[in-house]
């Protein structure tokens, strides 16, 4: 027989209660009222007497009731060895932050300690694999390789797994991680039937030091599964005062000067922070360090020179920040960005003296600002196109101011083929002449643009309209003008045409961008192999139309420049990001510096940085992944486990059983036979009746 | 100076006893368990009467002793004239007779919370209230001016002696009230009683006397003094007069509230000793006094206890004497039944 709470069985030394009160004769306190105490005089209190019971069938009962109460309470019940027995196995996924933020003071350290505290605890049945993450996950041992009959020896190997990690320069994916392992844990139950439904058989310890910039918004729209929880043991650095270095990008080439912002994410008090060049190889000062003084959670902005990479002798250029308690975000490298130039070649004849250079195309051409950070756009008029190399990566736009003859159609074919866009503008002849073949107009330069199709599927051929017009459609699904699309710029009303080309008959492949009173269209445009062609009805310069002095002019003219262009080669690239299309390396790129970067062909020198995620390393509240929607539990050791099981056990078996209430039900009779017996007593002790008062 | 209980004479030697079986008689504890004090004791009187076999109610006319002539002044009352002696000697006088009137008597009862004891079926308190209605009762048929005294510690009611209607309802209502007092001291209240009754008579007191001797001499002493005759009625409980509690108990004094703590083995010849030291007191303290002691148990029959009491008084021809202090007292115990 065993005891739910053995503890009440304390209770039953109450019978030593009645066992004292039966040895002692108690004086008695009943009183009689009597006349007059001037016949009596005050009798000592007898002795008490000792050692010898009073009444041994009353003390029996008092005894016997005690005794029953407290077994009663003891929760008594046969014990059952087989229902007793627990086994239960636990799925436990250990997630590892591996991030930067993770090189700090003793991090890592104490993430391995807690993992093999976690380790330790784990018993014999339990499933165990290890997962590191940083933005990627990477699994060391599943659960299906886990001997169960040698957790010791599966422990020493994950802590030699353990011990030979270390962290990565990589920024933190939570987020991805956890619904790596929700996944794994999620796949790994779903034919364990046998298992009981216990909340905390299917687990994700977390160690990580939930910095702030880890990513956990993924989560938000993660379906989480069932009966997963999540123990986050946060691993916080002692000091988190952190600051972070920042390149901003650099707008003007000819600049020599270097903008740098520094982001304090901690602390709690103003601190004297230096900024400064460090050269790759010993660290020393190439300049006098900028100081500044940032306030917590404030950012300062410093100017610093550019190195001359001549004077340098290295390509190679690091930033430094000290001042804040962790050094591992501190280093920022930087390569000088080299401009890109891309050519807008405008075909046509060169205004002359005599005519307002305003009612020509190149004109606005000309002053369009399109250069971007990394890219230039150089404008360039020709009225020959034999002479130009068409390269579309150098090239990538040609503005077609006049008709082509079948050469220049020819060289514009292939352009189009490569990847070119070309913007034929039909003009009025007045406005550009030319003397060029009478037989050449818009629709043969168009039948040599598309030669390959036996139709045109359009006609320009109509004689020039010169009605003033307003645009009467624009499709605003058309990239060109989707960036115009908010009900704030879609008014395209204000621009009159005052003449245009008439461009009919629009069939398919050509697509109508925009439309004219007159039904017809106002800019068409076809693709053509991997370039495409677009036709405006009208000129842009006020002598036609008033499309240049709009203001969606210029993001009309940004797409049809920039639309087919890359975005140029940067060079700077954040650590673990993927890298763009065309660039190669030898080796893989996993900690931050300057790396030779293979692309296309030409090699470039690119500054790898850590994410600026990581910088950010206010300790994340737990309460963040309970918002997310994650149930969060904790890690109990196996020893609490069994425990918790068998005294769920014994409280089931001592439930059915119930023998409790037979013991109460005893305690009840036994407690009304004592009342009987000593009453009876009671009344055999007192046979006469002492004075009382009749009033 | 007669004491009327000449009734009594004739039955003096009859017992309670002899009497008990007759056609008037009533079951005198059924008596006791009448509420309405006046037909209680109306019945006692009658069962009394029949008892001794005497007739009720005897009417006595005033007696008339002479007491001396004087000369007749202008003013007197022409009806005092001895119109005799005027036709003998042919002068006025005047003819004086002594104030003959009816008794005076005065019955005084103890209402101490001592007086609330009681084992059985009847408090000594309510043996004393019957007693002293019937006393009233008595005494009221013949025609004597009775008077009500009750005390604890201290006076409480007073009824003075009066023969007119209405007096024994009175007497009646004063002894029905509830007690409000809760010690005894004698000789206090005995003190205001003889301040108060300044004309010689009767004093019937009906108490237990659980107080020392010497403070019950005391006060009888004043009344003896002032020229009454004392009757002291002694009521006890049975449980009084012997010890009867033989466990373990607390004794509360029911006046005091004092508790002490006694062993019955050890206790009950030390409180025989010492109660019959005290009855012994008290009955030298009587005898010194003049005053008569008279003892009844309550659980005795009220009614053979007076007649007793009477027997007893009247065999011992008491008379009232203002020298009382000279004379011997008196001591009778009604045995009861």
């Amino acid at each position: 027989m065993s005891f739910l709470t053995p503890l009440y069985l304390l209770g039953a030394l109450a019978i030593a209660g009645p066992i004292v009160f039966h040895l002692i004769r108690r004086p008695t306190r009943q009183n009689v009222p009597f006349s007059t105490l001037m016949f009596l005089t005050p009798s000592r209190p007898r002795e008490v007497r000792r050692g010898k019971i009073d009444d041994w069938p009353l003390l029996l009962l008092r005894c016997l009731a005690f005794l029953m109460l407290a077994f009663a309470f003891a929760r008594p019940f046969l014990r059952d060895e087989n229902q007793l027995m627990t086994s239960l196995g636990r799925d436990v996924v250990i997630a590892m932050d591996q991030s930067a933020s993770m090189r700090r003071e003793s991090l890592w350290p104490r993430a391995i300690q807690t993992a093999v505290e976690v380790l330790e605890d784990l018993g014999p049945e339990d499933r165990v694999s290890i997962m590191f993450f940083d933005t990627d996950t990477r699994w060391w041992m599943s659960e299906d390789g886990v001997d169960r009959g040698s957790i010791a020896s599966m422990r020493s190997d994950a802590i030699a797994k353990l011990s030979s990690m270390t962290p990565t320069w990589l920024a933190t994916d939570i987020a991805s991680a956890l619904m790596d392992a929700a996944g794994r844990l999620a796949s790994s139950g779903d034919d364990d039937s046998a298992r009981s439904d216990d909340e905390l058989q299917r687990l994700i310890v977390l160690i990580s030091d939930a910095q702030e910039g880890a990513d956990v918004d993924a989560l938000r729209s993660f379906a989480w599964p069932d009966r997963v929880r999540v123990d986050v043991k946060t691993i916080a650095a002692e000091d988190d005062d952190n600051a972070s270095l920042r390149v901003m990008p650099m707008t003007d080439e000819s600049d020599r000067r270097l903008s740098l912002r520094v982001h304090r994410h901690g602390g709690d008090s103003a601190t004297k922070m230096n900024v400064g060049w460090a050269s790759d190889a010993s660290g020393a000062p190439q300049t006098p360090p900028v100081s500044m003084q940032v306030p917590p959670r404030q950012v300062r902005t410093v100017v610093l020179p550019l190195l001359d990479s001549d004077a340098s002798n290295s390509k190679l250029s690091r930033l430094s920040l000290r001042g804040d308690a962790h050094a591992f975000d501190n280093d920022v490298y930087f390569v000088p960005p080299k401009r890109e130039v891309k050519r807008l070649l405008l075909v046509g004849p060169a205004p002359s003296e005599s005519e307002d250079a305003r009612n020509e195309l190149g004109f606005y051409l000309e002053r369009m600002p399109l250069d971007r950070s990394s890219q230039t756009m150089q404008f360039v008029r020709v009225d020959d196109l034999s002479d130009e190399a068409l390269d579309p990566s150098q090239t990538p736009l040609v503005v077609l101011g006049r008709p082509s003859d079948v050469d220049e159609a020819s060289r514009l074919r292939e352009y189009l083929l490569d990847g070119g866009t070309v913007l034929v503008v039909m003009t009025d002849g007045k406005v550009t002449p030319r003397d060029q073949d009478p037989g050449v107009d818009w629709t043969s330069m168009l039948g040599t643009l598309f030669s390959d199709d036996t139709s045109l599927h359009i006609n320009v051929a109509g004689k020039r309209v010169r009605e003033a017009m307003r645009l009467a459609t624009v499709d605003f699904r058309e990239p060109l003008f989707a960036s115009m699309a908010e009900p704030a710029f879609a008014d395209f009303s204000r621009i009159q045409f005052w003449s245009h080309q008439p461009i009919t008959d629009v069939e398919p492949p050509w697509q109508v961008a925009a439309m004219l009173e007159d039904r017809g269209a106002a800019m068409v445009h076809r693709d053509v192999g991997d370039g495409v062609v677009w036709l405006l009805a009208s000129g842009w310069q006020p002598a036609e139309s008033q499309l240049a002095l709009s203001t969606k002019f210029i993001p009309m003219m940004h797409h049809w420049f920039w639309d087919r262009c890359s975005s140029g080669q940067s060079i700077d690239h954040i650590v673990g990001h993927p890298l763009p299309a065309g660039w190669s390396v030898e080796s893989v790129v996993d900690r931050p510096g300057i790396h030779e970067i293979n692309a296309d062909g030409t090699t470039l020198s690119v500054a790898f940085n850590l994410d600026p995620s990581e910088s950010e390393t206010s300790v994340m509240s737990v309460d963040r992944f309970e918002q997310l929607g994650i149930p969060v539990g904790q890690l109990e050791s196996t020893v609490k486990i069994a425990d918790r099981q068998r005294q769920l056990r014994r409280r089931e078996l001592e439930n059915r059983q119930g023998l409790w209430q037979w013991l109460i039900l005893g305690v009840l009779s036994l407690l009304g036979i004592e009342m009987w017996l000593a009453g009876r007593r009671s009344a055999q002790a007192e046979p006469s009746p002492a004075g009382n008062v009749v009033q | 100076m007669a004491w009327r209980l000449n009734p009594f004479t004739k039955s003096s030697h009859r017992s309670a006893a002899a009497t008990s079986g007759s056609a008037t008689d009533i079951d005198p504890f059924a008596i006791m368990r009448i509420r309405d004090l006046q037909l209680r004791s109306k019945l006692i009187v009658d069962g009394l009467a029949a008892q001794s076999g005497m007739h009720r109610s005897l009417r006595h006319g005033s007696s008339v002793e002479f007491s001396e002539y004087r000369a007749y002044c202008p003013g007197d009352d022409p009806r005092s004239l001895d119109w005799k002696l005027f036709g003998r000697s042919d002068r006025y006088f005047i003819k004086k007779f002594e104030d003959e009137t009816n008794r005076r008597c005065y019955v005084v009862v103890d209402q101490s919370h001592s007086m609330s004891y009681g084992t059985g079926e009847i408090s000594k308190l309510e043996y004393a209230r019957t007693l002293a209605a019937t006393l009233a009762y008595y005494l009221t048929t013949q025609r004597d001016e009775v008077g009500l005294m009750t005390f604890d510690e201290a006076v409480a009611d007073v009824v003075p002696p009066r023969q007119r209607v209405g007096q024994l309802r009175r007497i009646l209502a004063c002894l029905d009230r509830a007690p409000t007092g809760r010690g005894t001291t004698v000789t206090e209240p005995l003190r205001e009683i003889a301040a108060v009754a300044r004309q010689r008579g009767l004093v019937i007191l009906i108490s237990d006397l659980m107080t020392p001797a010497e403070e019950v001499r005391s006060g009888l002493a004043l009344l003896r003094g002032r020229g009454h005759e004392v009757l002291c009625l002694r009521i006890l409980d049975s449980a009084e007069q012997s010890w009867s509690i033989e466990t373990d108990r607390m004794i509360v004094d029911m006046e005091t509230g004092r508790r002490i703590q006694v062993d019955p083995t050890l206790v009950a010849q030390q409180y025989q000793d010492a109660f019959t030291e005290h009855a012994s007191n008290l009955q030298r303290v009587c005898e010194g006094v003049g005053a008569t002691l008279f003892t009844m148990s309550s659980d005795s029959p009220l009614r053979d206890a007076l007649a007793n009491v009477l027997t007893v008084y009247n065999r011992q021809g008491v008379q009232v004497r203002r020298s009382g202090m000279l004379s011997g007292g008196s001591v009778a115990t009604g045995a009861g039944g």
